[in-house]
């Protein structure tokens, strides 16, 4: 393995879609080779400045909300049903 | 999802709470403006009911989930406008001081997640999509063409090309602060 396609895969291996049998070979060429290691030590700093943006707190209500709609339209749903089922029967 | 389906209300009231929090942070990260945030996770979880039965219960629901929240931000931006989605500034989320770094170690580190932050709201709409799901939401490559609806190799190829993008503002941030 070579630098560059060492360097192709380290955003795969970051995002772990790099099988374990490759995953060994790119760590080993990333711990002996300064330019692959810095390169990979960049991404994991990249990440973590990543992982650093949240959110702002969840409002209340969202999922309460959409609980009342889905609720309306099967009493919707149900009226029609009930509206209908007699002609059926008869 | 399979009591969902058969109108179990307590199901649902647990599905939509486990999911209103991801939501909430996919459209937020996709730059959605803050107004319209809270709306589009509402309008998916309904869509998420009302398309039921359109889900197949032996595969996973993250990328069928985030794929209903595809169509509804599409739906957005089709209808509402770019303008809008781009012209409202995002709210500036607090990042709280880890006790573990210096003062210039954590100016430096703060820094540096602002530019990282900023150069992923700067990425094309297509590429954040999916950085922000594989990234923020875990989905594999393979769930994440499965939501987008792309094949897997364009999925790739957005990753490592949003990730490139972000390496550079990192960078930039770096050598400024320098
Ligand atoms: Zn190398």
């Amino acid at each position: 393995m070579n630098c560059s396609e060492v360097q192709a895969s380290l955003v795969d291996l970051l995002y772990e879609e790099v099988a374990a049998e490759g995953r060994a070979r790119l760590m080993a060429h990333v711990e002996g080779c300064d330019q692959c290691g810095e390169r990979w030590s960049h991404l994991r700093v990249l990440s973590a400045a990543a992982d650093r943006w949240s959110p702002p707190p969840l409002p209340r209500g969202i999922a309460e909300r959409a609980v009342a709609r889905v609720a309306s339209e099967r009493a919707r749903e149900a009226s029609r049903t009930c509206r209908v089922s007699p002609r059926i029967r008869s | 999802m399979a009591r969902v389906r058969e109108g179990e209300q307590s199901a649902l009231e647990l599905l939509f709470a486990r999911w209103e929090g991801p939501l909430f942070a996919f459209f937020y990260r996709l730059g959605c403006p803050p107004s319209s945030v809270e709306d589009l996770t509402e309008e998916v979880l309904v869509s998420v009911y009302r398309r039921r039965h359109r889900y197949d219960l032996d595969r996973p629901l993250a990328p069928w989930l985030f794929g209903v929240a595809r169509l509804v931000w599409k739906d957005f931006l089709r209808h509402r406008g770019r303008e809008l989605a781009q012209a409202t500034p995002l709210e500036v989320a607090k990042e709280l001081p880890s006790p573990m770094h210096d003062p210039s170690e954590l100016a430096e580190i703060r820094e540096e997640s602002e530019a990282v932050r900023r150069a992923i709201e700067e990425l094309p709409d297509e590429q954040k999509a999916a950085f922000v799901l594989r990234h923020y939401h875990s989905l594999s490559y393979e769930e994440v063409a499965q939501a987008l609806q792309v094949p897997l190799g364009t999925v790739k190829w957005r990753i490592h090309e949003a990730v490139r993008r972000l390496e550079t503002a990192l960078v930039d941030a770096r050598s400024e602060g320098a």
